[in-house]
C-alpha cells in the first residue's frame, strides 16, 4: 500500500535530482538520461561503422587488391551495414524519442522507465558481442547484412554470436517500441487528442507498431538459421528438403518495413523543423499523418522487390512492382507538403533548417532511384549493382542521417541550455552535403555501367568514379570531426531562451532550457494553440 | 501515507492502462515470432 501511496502523491519525486556518478547512468530510469545515452551510443557506432566504410573506400580507391584481404573486405561490408542500421540509425531515433516524446505529449517520463533502462543497456552488450567477432576464428560475419543462407552458414566461430547479437538487438527494439506506444497511448496530457499530437510523435507511433510487427519476424528468421546450423533442421537447406528462397522472403518481410522504420521518424523530425524556420504552420498536417500511415501499410506488401532476380511468377512481379510504385504517392504528398509549408514563408536558414532542406532534396533523389529499381525489367539489370548502393545510401545518409543531425541541432539548445556554434554548424552542413554527394552520386553511374556491389576489386573502366567516391567518403568522414567539436563545446555558447527559436510549436518549448530533470510531473492543463488555429 | 481518494487524478487508472497495453503488445510480438516459425515448420 505504501508504495502505491508514494507513487500516487509523488512529493518524494518532485525534488530529487539525478543520482551521483556512474549509478546515474547504470541504473538510469529518467527518459532524458536514457535519451542522452542512446544518442551517445549511436554516435559512437556511427564513428565505428564509418571507419569500416573508410576501409572499404580505401580498398576501392583504385582497381586491384591493395590493402585488405577479400575475406576481410566482405567482413567490413557486412559489419558496416549491421552497425549503421542497428547501432547508429535506429538507436539515434530511439534517443530522440526518449528525450522528446514525453515532453511533447506532456508526460512526466516514459511509461515503463525500468524497461527503458534494459532496452538501452542491452545494446552495448549486443554490439560488444558483434564487434568481438572480428577477432574470432574465421573472422566476423561476411555474408552481407542480409545473412542469406547457405552462405551465412559458412561463417566461422562468429555464427552463433551473430545470431545472439541480432536477437538482443531485436529484444531491445521491441521493448523500446512497446515503451513508446504505451507512453503515447496512456501518458498523454488529457487535453492532447491524437490528432493534436506533434508529427514527430505520430511518425514514431507508427514506427513503433512497425517494429513490433517485424522485429519478431527477423528474430524468427535468425532462430531458424541457428537451428539449421546446430540442431539438424533444414528450414533453408535444399539438401534436407528446405528452401533457401524462403529465408529471403522472411528476411525481406522484415527488411522492407525496416527501411521505413529508419525513415518515418526522419519524416517526423523534418516536419517539426520546416514549420519553425518557415514561420508557417505545417501545410496539410492531417494529410501528413494519413500519408505516414499509408506508407506503413504499403511497406508490408512490397518486400519481394528485393527478389525480382530470384524468380517469381509474372503475377508476382507485377504485384510487387505496382505495390512498390504506389508508395511514391503518399511519399509525394509529404514532399509536396514540405514545399508548400515553405511557400511564401519567412524563411531563415539556421543549421537545423539547412539539414532539413537538404533532406527534402536528397531524400527525393533516393526516392526516384527507388522508383527506377521498382520497375521489374529494369531491376533485373540494376540488381546487386552499385546503382542499388547509390539508392539506399541517398535515402539513408542525406535522408535518415541528415534528419538525425537536423534534430540534434534543433533540440540541442533545449538539452544543454546553450546555443551551439552556429558558424561551425553551417560549415559542418556544407561540407557534409558536398562530400555526401561526391561519395554517392558517382555510384549511380558505376551501377548503370555494370559495377557489382560487395566486391573488393573491379574492372579499370570504373576507376575514375571510384576514386571520386573514395575522396568524397574521406571528406565526409573528416567533416564529422566538426560535429564532434560542436558537440563538445555545446555548453560554451550564449544561454538559450526557453523557446530557443522564433515561436516554435510544441510543449517542449514551454519548459526551461536546459529542460529540468523532471518535466510535466503534473500534466499541462491548457495546451498552447496549434499554429493552424492561431491563423484561423 | 495513504491514498487520498478525493485527489485521485487518474494515475491509478493510468498505471493499469500502461500494464495492459504493454502486455498486449508483448503478446503480439511473441505471437508473430511463433507464427513465422510454425508456418515455416509446416512448410518444410
Ligand atoms: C521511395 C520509395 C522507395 C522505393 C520505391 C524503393 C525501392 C527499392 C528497391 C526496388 C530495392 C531493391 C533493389 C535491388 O536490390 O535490386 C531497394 C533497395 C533498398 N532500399 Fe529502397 N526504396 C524506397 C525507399 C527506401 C528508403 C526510404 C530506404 C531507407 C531509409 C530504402 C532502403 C533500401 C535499402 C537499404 C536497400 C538495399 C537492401 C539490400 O539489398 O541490401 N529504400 N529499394
Ligand atoms: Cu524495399
Amino acid at each position: 500500500m505504501s508504495t502505491i501511496a508514494a507513487e500516487v502523491n509523488d512529493h518524494a519525486h518532485d525534488d530529487h535530482g539525478p543520482a551521483k556518478g556512474i549509478k546515474r547512468w547504470l541504473f538510469a530510469t529518467n527518459h532524458k538520461d536514457i535519451g542522452t545515452m542512446y544518442l551517445i551510443f549511436s554516435f559512437a557506432m556511427f564513428l565505428v561503422g564509418g571507419l569500416m566504410a573508410l576501409v572499404i573506400r580505401t580498398e576501392l580507391f583504385q582497381p586491384g587488391l591493395q590493402f585488405v584481404h577479400p575475406e576481410f573486405f566482405n567482413q567490413m561490408t557486412t559489419m558496416h551495414a549491421l552497425i549503421m542500421v542497428f547501432g547508429a540509425v535506429m538507436p539515434a531515433f530511439v534517443g530522440l524519442a526518449n528525450w522528446m516524446i514525453p515532453m511533447m505529449v506532456g508526460a512526466p517520463d516514459m511509461a515503463l522507465p525500468r524497461m527503458n533502462n534494459w532496452s538501452f543497456w542491452i545494446l552495448p552488450v549486443a554490439f560488444g558481442i558483434l564487434i568481438s567477432t572480428l577477432w574470432m576464428d574465421g573472422g566476423a560475419p561476411a555474408s552481407g547484412w542480409t545473412m542469406y543462407p547457405p552462405l551465412v552458414l559458412q561463417t566461422g566461430d562468429a555464427f552463433p554470436f551473430l545470431i545472439f547479437s541480432v536477437h538482443l538487438m531485436g529484444i531491445s527494439s521491441i521493448m523500446g517500441a512497446i515503451n513508446i506506444i504505451v507512453t503515447i497511448m496512456n501518458m498523454r496530457a488529457p487535453s492532447m487528442s491524437l490528432l493534436r499530437m506533434p508529427i514527430f510523435v505520430w511518425t514514431w507511433l507508427i514506427t513503433a507498431y512497425l517494429l513490433i510487427a517485424v522485429m519478431p519476424v527477423l528474430a524468427g528468421a535468425v532462430t531458424m538459421l541457428l537451428t539449421d546450423q546446430f540442431f539438424g533442421t533444414s528450414f533453408f537447406l535444399a539438401a534436407g528438403g528446405g528452401d533457401p528462397v524462403m529465408f529471403q522472403h522472411i528476411f525481406w518481410f522484415f527488411g522492407h518495413p525496416e527501411v521505413y522504420i529508419m525513415i518515418l521518424p526522419a519524416f517526423g523530425v523534418v516536419s517539426e523543423i520546416i514549420p519553425t524556420f518557415a514561420r508557417k504552420p505545417l501545410f496539410g498536417r492531417d494529410s501528413m499523418i494519413y500519408a505516414a500511415s499509408c506508407i506503413a501499410f504499403l511497406s508490408f506488401i512490397v518486400w519481394a522487390h528485393h527478389m525480382f532476380t530470384v524468380g517469381m511468377p509474372l503475377s508476382g512481379q507485377l504485384f510487387f512492382m505496382f505495390a512498390t510504385m504506389l508508395i511514391a504517392v503518399p511519399t509525394g504528398v509529404k514532399v509536396f507538403n514540405w514545399v508548400a509549408t515553405m511557400w511564401k514563408g519567412a524563411m531563415t536558414f539556421e543549421t537545423p533548417m539547412l539539414f532539413a532542406l537538404a533532406f527534402v532534396f536528397l531524400f527525393t533523389i533516393g526516392g526516384f532511384s527507388g522508383l527506377m529499381l521498382a520497375i521489374t525489367p529494369a531491376d533485373i539489370q540494376y540488381h546487386d549493382s552499385y546503382f542499388v548502393v547509390a539508392h539506399f545510401h541517398y535515402v539513408l545518409v542525406p535522408g535518415s542521417v541528415f534528419a538525425i543531425m537536423a534534430g540534434v541541432y534543433y533540440w540541442l539548445p533545449k538539452w544543454t541550455g546553450y546555443m551551439y556554434n552556429e558558424s561551425l554548424g553551417k560549415l559542418h552542413f556544407w561540407l557534409s552535403t558536398i562530400f555526401v554527394n561526391l561519395t554517392f552520386f558517382p555510384m549511380h553511374f558505376l551501377g548503370l555501367a555494370g559495377m557489382p556491389r560487395r566486391i573488393p576489386d573491379y574492372s579499370t573502366q570504373f576507376a575514375d568514379f571510384n576514386m571520386i567516391a573514395s575522396v568524397g567518403a574521406f571528406g565526409f568522414g573528416l567533416s564529422q570531426l566538426i560535429l564532434i567539436y560542436v558537440l563538445l563545446t555545446a555548453k560554451k555558447g550564449v544561454p538559450a531562451t526557453d523557446a530557443v527559436w522564433d515561436n516554435p510549436e510544441g510543449l517542449e518549448w514551454t519548459v526551461p532550457s536546459p529542460a529540468p530533470f523532471h518535466t510535466f510531473d503534473t500534466p499541462p492543463e491548457v495546451l498552447p494553440p496549434l499554429k493552424q488555429e492561431q491563423h484561423a | 501515507m495513504s491514498v487520498d481518494v478525493s485527489q485521485d487524478d487518474g494515475r491509478e487508472d493510468r498505471k493499469v492502462g500502461v500494464r495492459r497495453t504493454a502486455l498486449v503488445l508483448a503478446g503480439v510480438a511473441l505471437m508473430v515470432y511463433a507464427a513465422f516459425i510454425i508456418a515455416s515448420v509446416l512448410r518444410s
